[in-house]
């Protein structure tokens, strides 16, 4: 009985002190529609991984948000149109990413292109401000290998800004042909 | 500092979520649900289970224990607590007055409350937490909690809007100084058809292309003949009065309205335009003009002009969205269209702002089974004239022309290379290049929510 009170206590511990951050990480991913089954599915894994936590959950909990997060993309993509899906694949490009509002045209525009791994490499250091060992551990992958990652995606969001050019006339054309 | 050190800056600017703000009571609220609900759905600690207590002991202990920490987590995070509906940035509080149109002469709370609808829809699509509401019989109240007061402007534009959504074949029905379509006049190359078609830096449409002063394309539009037909936008004239260059008249109005000063030698708008509808005589039209003029000014000073039905006036694109040139503004530049709108606003389908696959800002939209095959008919007729005016190894590709009421919103070209037979429908259509990411969502924004039943009016 003692360590179900434990467990419990233990678990509104973690989530008084990572809530917040975990719920900004979704927002600034995902519109705020479904942002609350993500944060509400990454705890939930956290409920049952409690055992296994380190020192420093925070970069692991976001891990799963990212996971769960592309999951449900991946479910909302199969229920999406035909079209777009096709024109997903015709883009060959992962879907998904969303730039802000506040982004102007010309970083947005940078950062669509990027991987996905570039992408989630920048965004983990500038929105979530973790250094690059914490913030590989929420990548998933090797402090060497994210460094790689940061600064390759760097040296191509520099290179975009650098010759953007949006100026092009409009031009009106047929979906998926 | 390379531009490579302040990608990482640039980007923590851009972050839409600071880790600053302070959560509202809504936000506390939904913590406090998450955690239930986590909890609630959370298994029994895995394998080592000891012999479960019985729920009837266990359920008050836990939940109140639940309490506890709820309340920990709210007050550790909670900084406003008293803060109810206005937010520490002020927000914004918009009041309306609604007033009838041609379409709805009177204002009924039924058409109240469709109106409100739309409001509702349109400022969902770009905005977060907002309410709409009645107040009196006419009054409309907009309330902004999170918006900063630099965000007016935009928003009562979105809201003012009657919009008049059309699609016009550009060069078939966009008209020079002489009178006659650009489009019988390419093969002939001439000059003013070629710069209305192709424009000078930007391509059709915006200032520097073609247009005209106000003045001389309300005096143009009123020399054509009266052209009857179910496609117009209008169903009856559109009557202007302006005021002689030079003219004390002029001058009222530029004390009045604050446009800059005229340029020596044009006339100035005093009042329209104004669109009666089909039952309204010229006598009753100046009667409207004259409620309209600046103070101290009487609207036998001016003189009347009326653009007969089946031909329009349409304000060049605006270049720069967030600081738009009025109508009344000296600079302001128009074109004469016959107005045989190809598809209008019911015709197209689930508009949507989004990045094409090169990453530029490009607008989405699919048609209905009638728009479709309006849209496939309209751009096969753009396509085959750019196969037709295209000699001797040159490419003049012709353009479609989105506009709202008055205004030019995107003149894009059809290229008939890939597309020599016009644009299937099928899949939906994708305007791209020109936007910025802002001005995609606006388009969409109009593309998506047609015309509000009354005309509303910003009270100051």
């Amino acid at each position: 009985m003692a360590s179900q009170f434990d467990r419990r206590g233990a678990f509104e511990e973690l989530f008084s002190a990572h809530y917040w951050a975990v719920r900004a990480y979704v927002l600034r991913r995902a519109p705020s529609a479904s942002a609350e089954d993500v944060v509400a599915e990454t705890f939930l894994v956290a409920w049952r991984r409690l055992d296994t936590l380190g020192e420093d959950p925070l970069p692991w909990l976001l891990g799963v948000a990212r996971r769960v997060l592309a999951n449900q993309q991946r479910a909302e993509r199969r229920r999406g149109a035909l079209t777009t899906r096709l024109q997903d694949l015709l883009a060959g490009q992962t879907p998904g990413w969303e730039p802000p509002a506040e982004m102007s045209d010309e970083l947005a525009i940078a950062m669509v292109r990027l991987s996905p791994h570039e992408r989630e490499a920048l965004l983990l250091v500038a929105w979530e401000g973790l250094d690059p060992a914490r913030a590989a551990r929420a990548a998933g992958c090797t402090p060497a290998a994210f460094r790689a990652r940061l600064h390759r995606a760097r040296r191509h969001v520099a290179a975009t800004l650098a010759d953007s050019t949006i100026a092009t006339p409009p031009s009106i054309a047929g979906e998926s042909s | 500092v390379t531009t490579e050190e302040r990608v990482i800056a640039q980007l923590a600017e851009s972050n839409p979520m600071p880790d600053s703000a302070s959560p509202t009571a809504q936000e506390r609220a939904e913590a406090e649900r998450i955690l239930r609900r986590v909890l609630d759905d959370a298994p029994r600690p895995p394998r080592h289970t000891r012999r479960r207590p019985p729920l009837g002991i266990l359920a008050p202990v836990v939940s109140v224990l639940v309490v506890i920490v709820v309340a920990a987590v709210l007050l550790r995070t909670g900084s406003s607590p008293t803060a109810t509906g206005v937010s520490p940035s002020g927000g914004l509080n918009i009041s309306l007055t609604a007033l009838p149109t041609p379409q709805t002469p009177r204002v009924t709370a039924t058409a109240m409350s469709r109106e409100i609808a739309v409001l509702r829809r349109r400022l969902r699509s770009v905005w977060h937490g907002f309410t709409v509401s009645q107040s009196g019989a006419a009054g409309i109240v907009v309330t902004l909690p999170k918006a900063a007061v630099a965000q007016r402007r935009r928003i009562e534009d979105l809201i003012t809007q009657p919009g008049q959504l059309r699609f016009y074949d550009w060069e078939a029905t966009v008209l020079t100084p002489n009178g006659r379509t650009v489009a019988s006049q390419l093969l002939a190359q001439d000059h003013a058809a070629l710069l209305a078609s192709e424009g000078a830096n930007h391509g059709p449409g915006p200032p520097g292309a073609g247009g005209m002063p106000l003045y001389d394309a309300v005096a143009l539009a009123a020399k054509q003949p009266l052209r009857l037909g179910r496609t117009g936008a209008r169903l009856g004239p559109e009557y202007y009065l302006f005021g002689a260059p030079g003219s004390p008249a002029c001058a009222a109005a530029e004390r009045q309205w604050g446009v800059a000063r005229p340029i020596p030698g044009l006339h100035c708008l005093l009042a329209g335009p104004l669109d009666l509808g089909a039952s309204v005589s010229r006598r009753q039209a100046i009667d409207a003009l004259a409620a309209q003029v600046p103070t101290g000014v009487n609207a036998s000073q001016g003189q009347v002009r009326a653009v007969p039905q089946g031909t329009a006036v349409i304000q060049a694109e605006q270049l720069r969205a967030a600081d738009p040139v009025p109508i009344i503004s000296p600079t302001a530049e128009f074109f004469v269209m016959r107005d045989d709108v190809a598809l209008a606003a019911a015709d197209i389908t689930h508009p949507k702002a989004g990045l094409d696959q090169s990453g530029q800002p490009d607008v989405t939209f699919g048609f209905t089974r009638a728009g479709r095959a309006a849209f496939e008919r309209v751009t096969k007729a753009i396509a085959h004239r750019g196969a037709n005016v295209s000699v001797a190894g040159t490419t003049v590709n012709q353009h479609f022309a989105v506009a709202l009421d008055n205004q030019l919103l995107t003149v894009p070209q059809i290229d008939f290379r890939p597309y020599p037979d016009g644009i299937i429908g099928a899949g939906g259509a994708d305007i791209t290049g020109g936007f910025t990411r802002q001005s995609a969502r606006d388009l969409a924004t109009e593309l998506r929510y047609g015309a509000l039943p009354l005309a509303v009016r910003v009270v100051r």
